[in-house]
């Protein structure tokens, strides 16, 4: 699905060059649960944007179904977001103005579904991550593992193949980390390939896969037994 | 996006700061409103203007003589019978009466008022339309050098308010001349026609008039040419007619003339071409600084776009990590100008048509509604909205999304 061959990614900082990635080769099959992680400054979160089509590489290729991310458009990359990605951040990412309806119906609306079809697909995606009852609640009104529910249900909006998680769980408490967690879980039995990004070791240890960066190199990438 | 998500997304994002959405759209309302107003004023005080300056009829030549074309020799008196008389022989010419205006003092009780005096003819009363006695009779041609004077509408009501004032006496003093003449008749009220103001006038014979006042009297002609297309035809006659008997009488005064003719003929087409020039010269400054308001009303909008822009940053960065492309970024702050333009345009039409409807009820002329000022404004404030907000909507487009998420 995904099949990086010596990405790097540079970023200026005045004067000088930061090198972020210095040249990572990797690939992630369809219905695969990974994580990545390393330390700060690692290059995980470069990584991760990589991953999303959120920045391009440097160098180096990146192909997501094959396409060449690094020669597309950004009008084109915002399309591969939209229809094959879905995000979860750390923080949630929450339009703090609209329902919790209205933020799993944006993608929805980028990708130019009919109103009607657009309000059942909202409501059938927060019924799965156990929301439909708080789907007129404002993000204000939401507690972090609501949040972050949403924002799951927004994710999975346009039925993308590819779910991606930055840090998903840092702002939780442990308790509604292993909910969100189970949450992820079923998502992947249900065929979804999962990609997280976390420092967190009881996250990186229920995966399948564990990639671990160090200074923008890939140090370790090991396949766990369990889960 | 489609564009009913848009819109509704843009009045969502307006309604989160309504004092910041108030005071740029009020700008854009001044500017509107001036624009919408100017136009709406313009429009009824000239079609006002017209319906006086064309109450004496599109066939009319106004002729005026200056008294440097008397000579010693002829009299007021004689160069306006040569010339009537010559006037009417004139092929397209059908009426030219002669009249004169003077400023006058009426005493009154004792208390001085000036008021202007014509001097007229019989003719005279018929070049109007609707112009008749209420009280006594107009000017006849027996009252030739009379001491005799019919009163306008108005100043018989202001100065005799409750009395019928025929066979009064009323004294006048013209050119230094105080006497006394009788009042013969009040006409009834015509209003202002041409540049004359019928009702505040007292009219005296013009024999009488040139008399008094001797060769420094300034005259004038009303003439009416056969019908609309001989106009022009009229005109030259007429002017032929001043070329020969003028330049005969002041032959003998060649030492004292000037280069300038001594006559000028108008045609009141040229008086409307004239207001019509003078108007459009108005309107160009007015409206000019009515731009200038509407510019201003834009520079906040776009203004008030970049604060929002900046504000909203994690929004979009948020928005373009789903699946927006810039193109719907750029859309969506677009609208919002636009929509901000727009409303601002929508208000200032309604407030401009306001003030136009008040000018038009105390300037006392038609108020005119017409759908042209409506589209120039909102067409206007559309325009506005996008040409300042094109550059914070690009700027919002061109967003990493990536440091837009990073924002803080």
């Amino acid at each position: 699905m995904i099949e990086l061959t010596n990405v790097t990614k540079d970023y200026p900082m005045g004067e000088l060059v930061y090198h972020a990635l210095c040249g990572v080769t990797f690939a992630i099959q369809e219905h695969e649960f990974v994580a990545i992680t390393g330390a700060s400054g690692s290059g995980k979160s470069t990584l991760l944007h990589i991953l999303g089509a959120l920045h391009r590489p440097t160098s180096g290729e990146a192909l997501f179904d094959g396409e060449n991310l690094g020669a597309m458009s950004r009008e084109d990359l915002s399309k591969i977001r939209n229809q094959k990605i879905g995000f979860i951040f750390q923080s949630f990412f929450l339009l703090p103005r609209a329902t919790a309806q209205a933020n799993v119906e944006l993608p929805l609306a980028y990708a130019g579904v009919p109103r009607k079809e657009r309000t059942e697909i909202a409501r059938s995606c927060l019924e799965r991550v156990g929301l439909a009852d708080f789907a007129e609640h404002r993000p204000t009104q939401l507690s972090g593992g609501q949040s972050q529910r949403v924002a799951i249900a927004r994710g999975l909006a346009n039925s993308p193949r590819l779910i991606l998680g930055d840090e998903p769980t840092g702002n939780l408490d442990s308790h509604t980390t292993k909910e969100i967690m189970a949450l992820f879980h079923s998502l992947h039995d249900e065929g979804r390939t999962i990609v997280l990004v976390t420092h967190e070791p009881e996250v990186a240890h229920v995966t399948r896969r564990e990639i671990i960066l160090r200074d923008g190199l890939i140090a370790e990438d090991k396949t766990h037994g369990t889960a | 996006m489609g564009l009913r998500e848009m819109l509704r997304t843009a009045l969502t994002a307006l309604r989160a700061h309504k004092m910041r959405t108030s005071l740029s759209v009020l700008g854009i309302v001044i500017g509107v409103a001036a624009i919408v107003a100017i136009i709406a004023i313009v429009n009824g005080a000239t079609a006002s203007m017209k319906e006086q300056i064309s109450g004496l009829g599109m066939r009319t030549i106004t002729v005026m003589i200056f008294p440097n074309a008397l000579s010693a020799a002829s009299s007021a008196r004689a160069l306006t019978d040569e010339l009537t008389s010559k006037f009417e022989t004139l092929p397209d010419v059908s009426k030219a009466v002669p009249t004169s205006s003077s400023n006058a003092r009426a005493v009154i009780n004792g208390e001085e008022y000036s008021t202007s005096v014509a001097g007229v003819v019989p003719e005279y009363a018929e070049l109007f339309d609707d112009f008749y006695p209420t009280s006594g009779r107009f000017i006849y041609s027996m009252d030739d050098n009379r001491r005799v004077v019919v009163l306008g509408a108005e100043f018989a009501t202001e100065y005799f308010s409750d009395e019928d004032p025929v066979g009064k006496r009323l004294t006048l003093e013209i050119s230094n001349q105080t006497l006394a003449f009788t009042i013969i008749g009040v006409m009834c009220s015509a209003g202002t026609v041409g540049m004359q103001d019928l009702d505040d006038t007292v009219y005296v014979p013009l024999s009488t008039l040139q008399t008094l006042s001797g060769s420094r009297q300034f005259t004038s002609y009303i003439a009416q040419a056969k019908d609309e297309a001989s106009v022009d035809a009229a005109a030259e006659e007429i002017e032929g007619v001043l070329k020969e008997v003028i330049a005969t009488s002041t032959t003998s005064q060649s030492s004292n003339s000037r280069s300038r003719t001594p006559y000028r003929v108008t045609l009141q087409q040229q008086f409307i071409e004239t207001y019509e020039s003078t108007v459009g010269t108005m309107t160009l400054i007015l409206g000019g600084v009515a731009a200038i308001a509407l510019l201003v009303g834009g520079i906040g909008i776009m203004n008030i776009m970049l604060v929002s822009v900046t504000e909203r940053t994690r929004e979009i960065g948020i928005r373009l990590a789903i699946g927006a492309r810039p193109k719907d970024i750029r859309t969506q702050f677009l609208v919002e100008a636009v929509m901000t333009s727009s409303i601002g345009g929508l208000i200032g039409l309604g407030a401009g048509w306001l003030c136009a409807w008040l000018g038009a009820l105390f300037g006392d002329w038609p108020f005119v509604m017409s759908v042209y000022p409506a589209l120039l404004a909102v067409g206007f404030s559309c325009l506005i909205g996008v040409t300042f907000g094109l550059y914070p909507a690009v700027r919002a487009a061109r967003l990493d999304p990536v440091d837009a998420l990073r924002y803080e």
